[in-house]
């Protein structure tokens, strides 16, 4: 029997699950191959490790925290529920009322600037072009 | 104190009663933590969440059913969902390790497993290959295949947990055990 075909066969030869005859020249080949014999035996050797199930001894303050956790669950519940929704429903009404304020405070300030500028730009030109008018000396010096 | 006793003193808010329960299952709902995540530390903080969920839910418990029955369902969607977190919880790890660069963690920890003996390695490397082909299984099959051969509930119990007809179970646990002999054999095929 080649390597092979045992390799194929080695899960139901390991589960009880072939025939007679197949059964003892899987036997046959697994005592004489080594690398065969690697193999099932570290299948059967890993397998079995699930018999061997590792038993965990219990807390002893289990209860403790238990009992800790659902007082602090008790608590959360008690607290009054506006907080949250008022935080949650208020939060985001304010910040569009902050935006909202400030969009029509910039467009005010915007428009009176514009305002005051047209002012500032008329008494700019009559500064320059009636010079004459502040440089009464000049003037007199003129007529004379 | 009977099941039905222990029940009816919860759903009165009773915590003397509620102590009891938790007494006599903690060591059954632990263990089958345990079975599904293979380390002390959750499997206690998940038999904590499985109590409180009980204390919490009790109302919902149908009486001709049997404690324990409910007891292992609890166990066992809870020791899941923490598997589905956990296994999120480690992508994020990941990801972050690999851009802070935090590699070196990983080579102390072989370093010390060096120090143990060559056995010791050896059986822990079967054990770590067993639960990963285990882990490997589809949900029902886990579920099946654990509860079968770690717990050593019976197919009848099995059914009643997964809520399944006893063929099925029979036919999960078969398969099961078929993929995890297979995967098995394919880490030492490859050796």
């Amino acid at each position: 029997m080649k390597c092979k075909t045992v390799h194929t066969n080695l899960i139901p030869y390991f589960n009880n699950e072939l025939q007679f005859a197949q059964k003892k020249e899987i036997k046959k080949h697994i005592e004489n191959c080594e690398a065969c014999n690697y193999k099932y035996s570290q299948l059967e050797i890993t397998f079995n490790l699930i018999e061997k199930k590792e038993i965990l001894e219990p807390d002893p303050f289990l209860y403790i925290r238990i009992n800790r956790h659902l007082a602090n669950l008790q608590n959360e519940k008690n607290q009054p529920v506006y907080n949250t929704f008022y935080i949650r429903a208020l939060q985001p009404a304010l910040f569009s009322l902050v935006l909202l304020v400030s969009i029509w405070g910039s467009l005010k300030l915007s428009s009176i600037s514009s305002v005051k500028g047209s002012l500032l730009e008329t008494q700019t030109t009559e500064f320059y072009f009636n010079d004459l008018g502040h440089e009464k000396m000049e003037a007199l010096l003129l007529k004379d | 104190m009977t099941d039905e006793e222990l029940i009816e003193g919860i759903l009165n808010k009773n915590q003397a009663t509620f102590k009891i329960l938790v007494d006599k299952y903690q060591f059954l709902v632990l263990n089958t933590c345990n079975s599904f995540l293979h380390n002390k530390t959750f499997s206690e903080d998940v038999t904590q969440e499985v109590f409180i969920e009980v204390f919490l839910s009790i109302h919902k418990f149908k009486k001709e059913a049997k404690l324990s029955t409910w007891l292992y369902r609890i166990s066992v969607n809870k020791s899941l969902n923490f598997i589905r977190d956990n296994k999120k919880n480690n992508l994020f790890k990941s990801i972050e390790n690999f851009f802070l660069g935090e590699g070196n963690q990983e080579l102390q920890i072989s370093d010390n497993e060096h120090e143990t003996s060559e056995n010791e390695a050896i059986q822990k490397e079967r054990i770590e290959l067993l639960h990963k082909s285990i882990n490997a299984l589809s949900k029902n099959q886990k579920v099946a295949f654990t509860l079968h051969k770690i717990e050593n509930l019976s197919y009848k119990q099995i059914s009643e947990v997964m809520n399944l007809s006893l063929s099925s179970v029979e036919g999960l646990i078969h398969r099961a055990k078929i993929n995890v002999q297979r995967g098995i054999l394919s880490f030492y095929k490859k050796k």
